[in-house]
Formats: structure tokens, sequence, C-alpha cells
């Protein structure tokens, strides 16, 4: 299946494009072929232990995508949404 | 003498340039959103940045012109481990042909060639490491000092934990405390508790280190194991700041204080950087230049820096944005043209 990612603007830079087009049969499969062309996005968007950043949201077209195994259909867009949380952090 | 001066600030780097060390030219931002968190050098040459967002992580970035920035794939990372999670890279320092990696949650890395690192165990796994507990900035390795003639002997500062040395190229560590006040005797590791916040060593003499902790302004004659306190002079009691450099050829030291923990603003909002030419035993706010105008910005741990040209120049960036120099040492300060984000490191990358 084409399906194409939409990229928020920080990781943009890193992609060169806010949308990548990928083929891929599954939400996960479509971030597993965007890291596997871009493999410096894999810290920013996984943590150490594999799990989606916890500030990072995905949907599949219009709606929340709820697992990384959802199915995708031809044409279909997935979209990293940078949440409108966690801008708090640690200090110099 | 060309000197470029890296700055980072909570929304990306910048660099200045110059030849006289007066008029500069401001390039950037690069890491344009990101807030750059420290340099460093790699042992081959290239400049090295951390940056990290809130939402995305953090990562290494190498350059070996200060104008292209390339990633660090496999940077430093904690095996899967739920509880602890590199959210900051505070530290990229390198001697004796290896790279450092000084990271939060505490934790120290390492790398021959700064693509592929190692977790240094002997300190992220230490036997005190259950009481490890953050300060109000976190809890992070951020300072790193190497002895110049023993590749097996180092130094790294933690908060809100204190000073380690290892004297066996990391295998072993051990709290360098003594004498700093702010710990609780009854604890369970008295030794450690002790906010460090900022590290200078004498290269001649790496015994001899000068730290800026929480609790105050101190000296060590003897590698850390023992440490006293050398405020005479300083304006706050408390002797709380956060960074201290020091220029090697002449021995002037250098630190910005702040009025107290709770407060942290210059003391009356008499803004300045206090210097020391007799090895801390006295501090007195240095040269002219200060405008007068009330000013309650500080300056954070990494955030100052000074080149090692015979004249000293030394240069810090603030909380609100401004970068300040100084080309002589100190006698006289001026400020960039240019006002940042909140800085959170700036660093000499050549001089």
């Amino acid at each position: 299946m084409t399906v194409t990612l939409a990229i928020p603007t920080m990781l943009a830079q890193l992609t060169g494009a806010k949308r990548v087009t990928v083929d891929a049969d599954t939400v996960g499969g479509a971030l597993r072929a965007l890291i596997a062309r871009h493999p410096e996005l894999q810290v920013h968007v996984f943590d150490e232990t594999g799990a989606l950043r916890t500030h990072l949201r995905l949907f599949h077209n219009e709606d929340t995508a709820h697992s990384l195994d959802e199915g995708v259909a031809d044409g279909d867009t997935v979209t990293i949404l940078q949440a409108v949380s966690g801008g708090a952090g640690e200090s110099g | 003498m060309t000197v470029v001066l890296a700055i980072g600030t909570v929304k990306g780097g910048w660099t200045a340039t110059s030849e006289d060390r007066r008029s500069w030219m401001v390039a950037g931002p690069f890491m344009k959103g990101w807030e750059v968190t420290a340099f460093g050098r790699s042992h081959a040459g290239d400049a090295l940045l951390s940056a990290v967002s809130p939402w995305y992580g953090a990562a290494i970035h190498r350059s070996p012109d200060l104008e292209t920035w390339t990633q660090i794939v496999e940077g430093p990372a904690y095996a899967e481990e739920p509880e602890r999670k590199l959210s900051r890279i505070w530290a990229l320092e390198s001697a004796h042909g290896r790279t450092y990696a000084g990271v939060a949650k505490a934790g120290l890395f390492a790398s021959d060639d700064v693509e592929s690192w190692t977790a240094v165990t002997g300190l992220n796994e230490h036997e005190t490491r259950s009481a490890w507990g953050p300060g109000a900035g976190g809890l992070m390795t951020h300072r790193l000092l190497f002895d110049p003639e023993r590749s097996d002997r180092m130094w790294c500062g933690i908060s809100a934990v204190g000073v380690f040395r290892t004297d066996d190229g990391g295998e072993t560590w051990q709290a360098k405390n003594q004498g700093v006040a702010g710990t609780d005797p009854d604890s369970e590791f008295p030794e450690i508790g002790f906010c460090v916040h900022g590290l200078t060593a004498d290269p001649d003499d790496p015994n001899r280190i000068w730290r800026q902790d929480h609790a105050g302004v101190y000296r060590s004659e003897d590698g850390g194991d023992s440490w006293e306190r050398i405020q005479n002079g300083l304006p706050n009691e408390s002797g709380f700041g956060f960074p201290v450099v020091r220029h090697h050829a002449s021995g002037a030291l250098f630190l910005a204080p702040l009025e107290s923990d709770e407060y942290r603003l210059p003391v009356g909002g008499a803004f300045g950087i206090y210097r020391s030419t007799d090895d801390g035993n006295s501090w007195h706010r240095s040269g002219d230049g200060w405008d007068g105008t009330p000013t309650y910005d500080g300056v954070l741990r990494g955030a100052m820096d000074c080149d090692q040209l015979d004249t000293p120049g030394v240069y810090y960036g603030t909380t609100g944005g401004t970068v300040g120099f100084s080309s002589d040492g100190g006698d006289s300060w001026d400020t960039l043209a240019v006002r940042f984000p909140r800085i959170s490191s700036v660093r000499v990358l050549t001089a």
C-alpha cells in the first residue's frame, strides 16, 4: 500500500520534507519504513524501550491510530502529531 | 586568531566569530527549535552539540565546519530500562582518544568514534545509585574533568549527587565531596547528596580543582579528596552560583554569583562576573562595562567559558538571552548586539 506520512515541522528538518510516501501495510510498518529511510528519526519517535514517545500521537487519516498494528489502505495518510503538552523540561 | 563562540539556547544554536574579540559576526540559528544543551569537540576534532526537544528526545550532532550538522544515529542510550531514560545530554568532552557524554538521567557514556557509545557502568551502576536524587534542574551528569597525564584518571560532577573520581579508567568511582556542606550525615550514603554545579581544574596540576557548588565555592588541592570553602569577597553569603571557569596561563578564575538557591538572582540586581587572580583566595567584581541597569539574569551551569589566548577572553550567556564578553581578562565587558532566547550553553570551540 502506498501511504503518506505527515511529518511535524521539527522532524521535517531531518527528513527534508513534511510529507513522505512509503510502502506499508500497517501504521507501524509505515513508521518503520520512514525510519529505514531516515534512521536518525528512531530516537525521536520512539524511546529506548521502543515505546512511542509520550508526547507524540499518531493519526490514521482523520482518526487516532489506536495501534501500530492497525492496517492501512492505499492512499491513506499517517500523521505524526506533536501533542499540545510536554513543553516542560529540565533547566541548566 | 579567530575565536568562534558557540551559543546554545532553548530554541537553537548560534555562532559568534571574531578576529579581534571585539567585533563579532553572529550566524544561526542552527538546530532551530531544539534546545542546544552542550557543545564540545570529538577527539578527532569535529564539533559536537547535543540537542533536545521535550517532545522528541535528545541526540548528538557532529559538524566538520560548524555549518553543516549531522545527527549521530546510534547515540548514547540506556538499555531498555523503563525507569531510566536518557532525557538530555549535558556534557560532551574528549580526552586521551575518547569522547564522553554526560547525560540525564545521570550517567556517563564513552565512545571511540562518536558513532557508537558504551555506558560507563562503573559509574552508572555505582553502589550508591539507589540514593541518587535530582536537584531543581534534574538528575544529570554535567561536568567532566580529565588528568592530562593519566588516561585512567577523571572526575565527573552529578547533580544532585556530587563529584566522583576514577583512578582506574572508569572501572570504579569514589565520591569526592568531603568538606562540602549540605548533606545528611545520617543518610545511608553520606558521601553523596551534594549538588555540584561547576568544576574547573589546573591542567598543570589536575589535583587543583575549583568547584561552584549549590552550597558555595570550594577548592581542592588533592584531587577532590578534601574541599575548602573560598568565598572571600563574594557578594552572596551563600556562595550560590552555577559556572566557574579558569584561564590556565594566568590562573584567573571567573564565576557569576547569585543571591541564594531560593532566589537565584544577582544580589541587588547588580549582575557581574567575579574574578580571582589568587587561586580563589579572594574575589572581586571584575572590570567595568556594566551599564548599571538593574539586571536579574543568571548564568546557567554550561553558559560560561574562557578561551586560552595569552590575554583571557571570557564569555557568558544569560537566562535573559544576553551574551557578554571580555577580551582583556575581565578588565572590561561588552555584550553582543543580539538578544537570544534563554541561553543554556556557551563554549569556545576554536581559539
